[in-house]
C-alpha cells in the first residue's frame, strides 16, 4: 500500500496515521501468541513501511505533497516519533499554498508538480514485490489537498490503470472553515467520483462530535480528531486473519456497483483514555447492534439521534420499528478475542431488507482479527456503502448551487481557466450520485 | 516562510513603519528601546516557540547567508549580523525617513532602500512617472533578495499628496511588474478632511486606484485609532500600555495599532498553525466578486501588552476576546458591519496562540447569530489558527469582514469630493500638472459610484430561485 498525503490536512492526518500504526505495533497487550503477533507486525510493517533508515528508524511508505513548507517542516522534524519519512518522498513547494482555490491547485499547481510526484510514486511502486493500491489522504476544503489531490488521482488512474485507488476525503465543518469550501468540495468529489475506486468520506463535524461527546476531550485539538480518523482507517486497513484479504477484495465487496463508490466508516467503541479502565466491556453482540443502529435514518418526523456518539447498551432491545438506510453493501471488521460464551453473531447485518434489491448475494462480509487493536479488548469498524450519504451531499449541493447562481467567488476560479461548464458538469455528476443513492430500494421484508 | 516587502510611502506611511519595525522585532523576541527605556515585553513564549520564530525571521528581514543562527536577542545582535529589513521607504522630503534612520531601529535600513528628496508636493502624475525608474530599480533590488516573496505591504495615507499620489503610483507599478504577487494596502482615511484642504480630491483619486489595482485594501480611519488610544489611557491596571502610549511621539501610539494589525494579518503565513492561513488565501476567501476588496478589520486585544492581572482566564478569556473583536471599540474603521442593515459577504477570523477548535466552533456559531448574511454567504467563513501568539499576549484575534457597510466610507468620499468640487476649489492645482485632465475626477467618481451600486445591489438582492440541475 502506498500512501500519498496532500496539503495541510492530508499531511497532518498522515502523520497521525503513522504514529497510530506504530503505537499499534508497540502494544504489549495483544491477546495473541507471540507467533501470531509477530506475523501481524510483519504484515503491518510490509504494508505501511518501506524499510529501515540508516538511523534504524522505520521509513514510512508515503509521499508527502504540499505547496507550502510550514506543515511539512513541522511533521518532518517531529522528533517524538520512532519512524521517519524518506527525504526523497517529500515534495514541497515553497510557494505559499494554493490559496484555498481548487482551480489553482488542479490546473496550475497540480500540473507543475505532477512530474515530480509521479516520479516519486513510480520509484516507490517499483520497489514493491506486491503492490496493493494507493491510499490518498486529502481534505476537500482547501486548495492543495482538493486540487492537486484530484489532479494526481486522475494521473494515477491513467498510469496505473486497474490498480486500486482509495481516496480518503475529509469534509470541512459546516460552520465554515474556508469561504470557498463548498465549491472545492463539489469539484473534488465530482472529479474523484470518476477516477477513484472508492472514496471514503469523513465529516469533520462527526469526528468532532465523537471527540467531544464520546472521548470527552476538552478542548478538542485537530490532533485528537486526526487520531479518531486514523483509528477508523486503521481498523479497516490493518491486517486481518483472513488470508486473501487485500484492498482489491475489499473493493470488490464494498464497491460492487460502479455508480456507488462513496462509503463511510462507522466504528465502535470510542471511549476516552482516562475512563477506559472503568467502562464496562460489552459483549460483541451489543457492539454489533450499536453499529447497526448507526445505519438508521429518520422516519417521519422523528429527530434522529446521532447513534455513533452514544454508548453501546448492554440490553438488546427490539429495534424492528426503526427505518434503516438502504445499503449497497456492508463490510464488518472485528478486532479482539472471541471468548466462547460471547460469540460474534452477524445475523442482523445479513437481513435482506437492509440491502438494495438488485444486489442478490454478497452484500455483507465479516472479517476478524484476534489480535487486539491499539490495546482495545474489542474494536469494530463497519465500512458501509449506503444511502445516508445522500443527505450530506444533498446539503452540499444546495449550498454550492446557491453561491453558484449568485456567481459569488466564481471569478477566482475563472482566472485560472475553469469554465462555467466545468462547474455545471461537476454539479451534474454529484446530482446523479445523490439521485442514485436516493433511489436505492431495499428488498421487501420477509 | 513567506516573505513580505513593506513599502512605506509618505509621511504617514513612514510613521506607521517606524511603529511597525520595533513591534515586529518584539514579536521575534528582539528587545528594542524607546528613548533608552524598555517599554514593552518581547515575545512571551520565546523559548517555547524559538524554532518557529527563527524559521520565520526572514519573512520581514534579510539575513546575510553566512549567519546561520537566526536567534537574535537585541538590536546589537542584528547589527552584528547585518540584518536588514525588507522595507522600502519612499517620501518626498527627508524628515520622517531621516528620523526613522536615526531612531532605535536605524540599522535595519540602508540607503539602497530609501527613495526620498524630491522637492515639491504633487504625487501621482509628476513623481509617479518621473521617478518611476528609480522606484522600479529599488523595488527590483529588494525583490531579488527574496526567495519566496508572497506579498507587498503598502502603508500610506490617502489624504496627503505623497501618500495618496505616490502611494497609488507605486501600487500601480507593482500591479504592472509583479501581477501575481498580492498587494495588501493598509491606508489611513481621514474622516473629517481637515489636515489638508485638498484631501477630498486626493482621497477620491487614490480610492479609485486602490479599487483598480490592490488585491485587498484594509482602510483605517484616524478617528477610530484616536478613540482607541484615548480608551487605552483610561483603562487602569495596564501601566505598561499607558507608559508606552505616553512616551510615544505623536501618532506612534496610533500607528502601533495599525502595525499590530499588519502583524496579525501576516502571522498565518509566517508561523505554522493547525489551520494555516496563507497570504493568498486572504484574497480567495474575502473577495467574492472582483473589486469588492475593501476589508473591514478589528483586532482584539488592542493593547500591545497584557495587563498584569487577568480578571478572567481560559475559555472565558477567549470568549471575551471574540466578543471584543466584534465590539465597536475595537474596530479600526468606523463602519457598522454587525448592524442589521449591512450584509456580511464573507468573514475571516484569525486566532493566534492557544485557541482550540472548540473555542473557534463555539464563537463562530455565536458570530453567525449576530450578523446578517446574504443569501449565499452563509458559509463564507474562514478560520485560521496560528500557533505563535503575539508579543505580550497569550491569545489574540483578528477579525476581517467584507461587508456592505463599507458603502458609508465610499459615500463619504464622494460626498466630500462633491462639496469641494461644486465650487471647483483648488482644481487648478491638479489641472496644471502635466498629464492630468479634469475629466479624471469625474471618471474616478464614476468608478466609486459603481462600486457603491454594486454593494447596494448585493444588500437588496432578493433570493434567486433557480432550481438545481435535474437529473434525467
Amino acid at each position: 500500500m502506498l500512501t500519498i498525503q496532500f496539503g495541510q490536512c492530508g499531511n497532518q492526518l498522515g502523520h497521525t496515521l503513522f504514529s497510530e500504526i506504530l503505537s499499534d505495533l508497540e502494544c504489549t497487550n495483544t491477546g495473541v501468541s507471540y507467533n501470531t503477533n509477530y506475523q501481524y507486525s510483519e504484515e503491518t510493517f510490509n504494508k505501511w513501511f518501506s524499510g529501515i533508515s540508516k538511523n534504524n528508524e522505520r521509513l514510512a511508505r508515503t509521499v508527502l505533497v504540499d505547496t507550502e513548507q510550514k506543515v511539512i517542516n513541522k511533521i518532518y522534524n517531529d522528533k517524538n516519533t520512532s519512524w521517519t519519512y524518506s527525504t526523497r518522498n517529500v515534495i514541497c513547494q515553497a510557494e505559499g499554498g494554493c490559496a484555498n482555490n481548487w482551480a489553482f491547485g488542479y490546473l496550475i499547481k497540480g500540473y507543475e508538480l505532477s512530474d515530480v510526484i509521479l516520479n516519486c510514486v513510480r520509484q516507490e511502486v517499483e520497489k514493491l514485490d506486491y503492490f496493493d493500491g494507493f491510499l490518498l489522504l486529502l481534505s476537500s476544503a482547501g486548495g492543495t489537498g482538493s486540487g492537486i489531490g484530484s489532479y494526481i488521482t486522475k494521473l494515477l488512474r491513467k498510469e496505473y490503470g486497474k490498480r486500486s485507488i482509495v481516496n480518503t476525503t475529509i469534509l470541512p465543518f459546516s460552520f465554515g472553515e474556508v469561504c470557498t469550501q463548498n465549491y472545492n468540495t463539489l469539484l473534488t468529489l465530482a472529479k474523484l467520483y470518476n477516477e477513484s475506486d472508492i472514496n471514503i468520506l469523513i465529516e469533520n463535524e462527526q469526528i468532532y462530535n465523537i471527540c467531544t461527546n464520546s472521548l470527552k476531550k476538552s478542548p478538542t485539538s485537530l490532533q485528537d480528531m486526526n487520531k479518531v480518523i486514523s483509528e477508523k482507517l486503521l481498523a479497516v486497513f490493518q491486517p486481518v486473519d483472513h488470508i486473501n484479504h487485500n484492498i482489491n477484495s475489499l473493493l470488490s465487496q464494498i464497491a460492487c456497483h460502479p455508480s456507488y463508490k462513496i462509503v463511510t466508516i462507522k466504528s465502535s467503541p470510542h471511549i476516552s483514555a482516562t475512563s477506559a479502565n472503568y467502562e464496562p466491556i460489552c459483549n460483541w453482540n451489543s457492539y454489533i447492534h450499536h453499529l447497526k443502529q448507526t445505519l438508521r435514518i429518520s422516519n417521519l418526523n422523528l429527530q434522529l439521534t446521532n447513534v455513533e456518539l452514544k454508548m453501546p447498551s448492554m440490553s438488546l432491545r427490539n429495534t424492528a420499528h426503526y427505518m434503516y438506510a438502504c445499503s449497497v453493501s456492508n463490510f464488518l471488521i472485528t478486532r479482539g478475542l472471541i471468548p466462547e460464551q460471547d460469540p460474534i453473531m452477524t445475523n442482523i447485518f445479513k437481513e435482506k431488507d437492509l440491502y438494495a434489491n438488485w444486489n442478490m448475494t454478497d452484500w455483507f462480509t465479516h472479517l476478524h482479527q484476534n489480535r487486539k487493536f491499539l490495546n482495545r479488548d474489542k474494536f469494530l469498524a463497519l465500512i458501509t456503502n449506503n444511502s445516508q450519504i445522500s443527505y450530506s451531499l444533498d446539503m452540499l449541493l444546495n449550498k454550492a448551487w446557491k453561491s453558484y447562481v449568485h456567481s459569488a467567488f466564481l471569478h477566482l476560479y475563472k482566472q485560472f481557466g475553469l469554465e462555467e461548464d466545468d462547474f455545471l458538469q461537476a454539479f451534474a455528476i454529484l446530482e446523479n450520485v445523490v439521485k442514485n443513492y436516493k433511489e436505492l430500494v431495499p428488498h421487501a421484508k420477509q | 516562510m513567506s516573505q513580505f516587502i513593506s513599502l512605506q510611502v509618505g509621511q504617514c506611511g513612514n510613521q506607521i513603519g517606524s511603529a511597525f519595525w520595533p513591534l515586529a522585532l518584539h514579536e521575534y523576541g528582539v528587545q528594542t528601546t524607546n528613548t533608552g527605556m524598555n517599554l514593552l515585553k518581547t515575545q512571551r513564549d520565546h523559548v517555547k516557540n524559538i524554532g518557529d520564530l527563527s524559521d520565520a525571521f526572514d519573512s520581514f528581514f534579510v539575513v546575510p547567508d553566512n549567519s546561520h543562527d537566526l536567534c537574535f536577542k537585541s538590536i546589537t545582535d542584528l547589527k552584528r549580523a547585518k540584518v536588514k529589513a525588507r522595507a522600502i521607504l519612499i517620501d518626498m522630503e527627508d524628515s520622517v525617513v531621516g528620523g526613522l534612520r536615526k531612531g532605535p531601529v536605524r540599522d535595519l535600513f540602508d540607503q539602497a532602500c530609501v527613495v526620498t528628496n524630491y522637492p515639491g508636493a504633487v504625487g501621482y502624475h509628476t513623481y509617479g512617472t518621473e521617478y518611476q525608474e528609480k522606484l522600479e530599480d529599488t523595488i527590483r533590488h529588494m525583490v531579488e533578495k527574496c526567495s519566496r516573496l508572497h506579498g507587498f505591504l503598502l502603508m500610506h495615507s490617502v489624504g496627503g499628496g505623497t501618500g495618496s499620489g505616490l502611494g497609488t503610483a507605486v501600487l500601480k507599478l507593482l500591479a504592472d511588474n509583479y501581477p501575481t504577487i498580492d498587494r495588501l494596502v493598509s491606508c489611513i482615511y481621514p474622516i473629517v478632511m481637515q489636515d489638508v484642504v485638498t484631501a477630498p480630491y486626493n482621497v477620491l483619486l487614490s480610492t479609485r486606484e486602490l479599487i483598480d489595482y490592490a488585491t485587498c485594501v484594509f482602510p483605517i480611519e484616524n478617528e477610530s485609532l484616536l478613540d482607541i488610544c484615548n480608551a487605552q489611557l483610561k483603562v487602569k491596571g495596564n501601566t505598561e500600555q499607558i507608559n508606552y502610549n505616553v512616551s510615544c511621539k505623536p501618532f506612534q501610539d496610533m500607528n502601533s495599532i495599525v502595525a499590530n494589525m499588519l502583524l496579525h494579518l501576516t502571522s498565518g503565513s509566517r508561523f505554522p498553525g493547525n489551520l494555516n492561513m496563507d497570504m493568498n488565501e486572504i484574497a480567495t476567501n474575502l473577495v467574492p466578486y472582483p473589486k469588492l476588496h475593501y476589508i473591514f478589520s478589528s483586532v482584539s486585544p488592542l493593547t500591545l501588552s497584557a495587563p498584569t492581572m487577568y480578571s478572567v482566564s481560559g475559555t472565558k478569556l477567549i470568549d471575551e476576546i471574540f466578543i471584543n473583536a466584534w465590539s465597536r471599540n475595537n474596530q479600526l474603521i468606523k463602519v457598522d458591519p454587525l448592524q442589521s442593515g449591512s450584509m456580511i459577504l464573507s468573514a475571516a477570523h484569525v486566532a493566534r496562540g492557544n485557541c482550540s477548535v472548540n473555542d473557534l466552533k463555539r464563537n463562530i456559531e455565536r458570530f453567525r447569530k449576530k450578523v446578517t448574511f446574504t443569501d449565499w454567504s452563509n458559509e463564507a467563513m474562514k478560520v485560521g489558527l496560528c500557533s505563535v501568539p503575539p508579543a505580550g499576549h497569550s491569545t489574540s484575534l483578528l477579525c476581517l469582514l467584507n461587508s456592505s457597510s463599507m458603502i458609508s466610507l465610499f459615500k463619504n468620499v464622494v460626498e466630500q469630493f462633491t462639496r469641494l468640487y461644486r465650487k471647483k476649489a483648488h482644481v487648478y492645482h491638479y489641472t496644471q500638472v502635466r498629464g492630468f485632465e479634469e475629466t479624471h475626477f469625474i471618471d474616478c467618481k464614476e468608478t466609486i459610484s459603481n462600486l457603491i451600486m454594486q454593494y447596494t445591489e448585493l444588500q437588496s438582492e432578493s433570493q434567486k430561485n433557480i432550481s438545481r440541475l435535474q437529473v434525467l
